[in-house]
């Protein structure tokens, strides 16, 4: 049974590859994480680098699984407590729409976050949409829009991102 | 340039201001230590929970103006004060001029001139917490050093002369009593099976016990089975918005009066999972001083300071352990 489903898979993948260009890519992101907590609110910093060696293009429309690794500082309320400093890997899934300048993407991510002065790890997921203009054939700016469903804090997320890659 | 002014935008989202603590903030301190005196030798006093507590009184101290109420139990003699005074002495209780002589064993509580003793029940310790009056951004902190009893972990104070009588305070009722008040709680409980006191929260821990549930011995840390547990495994949200707990082992371990793990040359004038908090304080524990520090202290750095600085055979035996409710306090 396990073989049938590798070989449907490997069967799948040259199908599709053959219907496709692989086009990975990679991004780097700074932003604004707000962060929702306990009918609270309040910002920090986050930044990010993202990439997907899984991306096969179909014309204008692009399907990838990237991983995503962030890092968010420490942030306070004003009222004495604050986040901790943490880390996030995410595995993403979803496509891209580009043509001509217009680039827009969407993703779902499953991540876990390091809290290491805890020595644990929390899960989370998050939903992004991501509007961007295509500058040059490997080259995109991006403002990635996220909301984070969090164990802890869900968050929303605004970045401002270069994105390197796409069509070999 | 676009691109340039976005960026300032977004960075001046954050203030330019460092300060995390509010400014009118009060703390209020609530210390208990009990040694458990017995009449009949039955091997269950303490020896160094009254030096453990004055420790943290003294460090606590340095954070400001601060309201205290220490309640103490030593040889048999129970006092209440607000204003504790407490004296290093050497084995034989005979009182020293410096704390960091070398023969410098404990810190005694000494009553002031006609002090009596108050013959304090650990129900007077719950009813002044009850009595309390926090505002929303004021601190307390709720420090205990004494037994925890087995399994559950219930506050053991008041022994009867013969060490088989007690009084007890239960989690349970530990923790309702500190959630009805205002303001944000910090339990530090240096007792056995205190570990018992933290709820449960969405954070799977890296932490690997032989007994997970029970949290007995130690053997290391993995986060491949964190991650695992965090995908696999539903976990309930954290209960108390405001209150925090440090405690000094797991759910099914426990405490060490004192532990010789080199350290120092007083540390085994302290209890184990003390001397290292008072550490993280920033207290002297080469010359037993209280020290005055600048820098930022948080609940989760203390913790983090403690367990990196725990020795490791004595962490598969007593694990210190914090809550997770999400957000860390900032204690300075």
């Amino acid at each position: 049974m396990k073989r049938f489903v590798l070989l449907l898979l490997l069967v799948s993948f040259f199908v599709f590859s053959s219907y496709s260009s692989y086009s990975p890519w990679a991004s780097f992101g700074l932003g604004s994480d707000i962060i929702f907590y306990d009918s609270n609110s309040w910002s920090t910093l986050s930044y990010g680098i993202e990439a997907s060696l899984l991306s096969l293009t179909f014309g204008d429309w692009t399907i990838s699984s990237p991983v995503r690794l962030e890092s968010i500082t420490a942030s306070s309320p004003k009222n004495g407590t604050l986040t901790m400093d943490h880390t996030k890997i995410k595995l993403g899934l979803g496509g891209e729409y580009q043509k001509n300048l217009l680039f827009i993407s969407s993703y779902f991510y499953l991540g876990f976050v390091d809290y290491r002065d805890l020595g644990g790890v929390g899960k989370e997921y998050a939903l992004s949409l991501t509007p961007g203009l295509q500058i040059e054939d490997h080259l995109a700016l991006l403002f990635p829009l996220t909301y984070t469903f969090s164990d802890y804090y869900p968050s929303f997320n605004f970045q401002i991102a270069m994105k390197m890659g796409g069509r070999i | 340039m676009m691109v340039l002014l976005i960026l300032s935008l977004i960075l001046s989202l954050f203030s330019c201001s460092n300060e995390v603590i509010p400014t009118n903030r009060e703390i209020y301190i609530v210390t208990v230590a009990d040694d458990f005196y017995n009449y009949n030798g039955n091997g269950r006093k303490l020896e160094n929970v009254v030096t453990d507590q004055a420790a943290l009184s003294m460090q606590f101290q340095t954070f400001g103006d601060i309201h205290i109420r220490s309640y103490i139990s030593q040889d048999g003699k129970r006092y209440t004060s607000s204003s504790p005074l407490y004296v290093p002495v050497d084995k034989n209780k005979n009182e020293l001029e410096r704390n960091d002589d070398e023969n410098f064993k404990s810190f005694m509580y000494k009553p002031k001139i006609g002090e009596e003793e108050s013959g304090w029940r650990i129900y007077d310790v719950m009813e002044y917490l009850g009595s309390l009056v926090l505002g929303e951004d004021d601190i307390l902190i709720f420090s205990y050093s004494g037994h925890g009893e087995k399994p559950s972990g219930a506050l053991m104070t008041n022994a009867s002369e013969t060490s088989t009588v007690w009084d007890s305070i239960s989690p349970e009722d530990l923790l309702e009593r500190i959630s009805t008040l205002g303001g944000k709680k910090l339990v530090i409980l240096d007792s056995c099976y205190s570990g018992i006191y933290i709820p449960s929260s969405p954070l799977s821990t890296s932490d690997v016990f032989s007994t997970e549930e029970k949290e007995d011995r130690w053997v290391g840390i993995s986060y491949p089975k964190a991650m695992k547990d965090a995908l696999l495994t539903k976990r309930d949200k954290y209960p108390y918005s405001d209150i925090w707990i440090l405690s000094s082992t797991g759910r099914g371990q426990e405490a060490s009066d004192s532990l010789d793990g080199g350290d120092g040359p007083f540390q085994l004038s302290y209890g184990a999972f003390t001397y290292y908090l008072l550490k993280a304080l920033g207290y002297d524990t080469d010359r037993n001083e209280a020290v005055e520090g600048d820098s930022s202290l948080t609940v989760y750095s203390i913790y983090s300071y403690v367990r990196k600085h725990f020795p490791d055979y004595e962490t598969q035996i007593q694990t210190p352990r914090v809550s997770n409710g999400g957000l860390d306090l900032a204690l300075r």
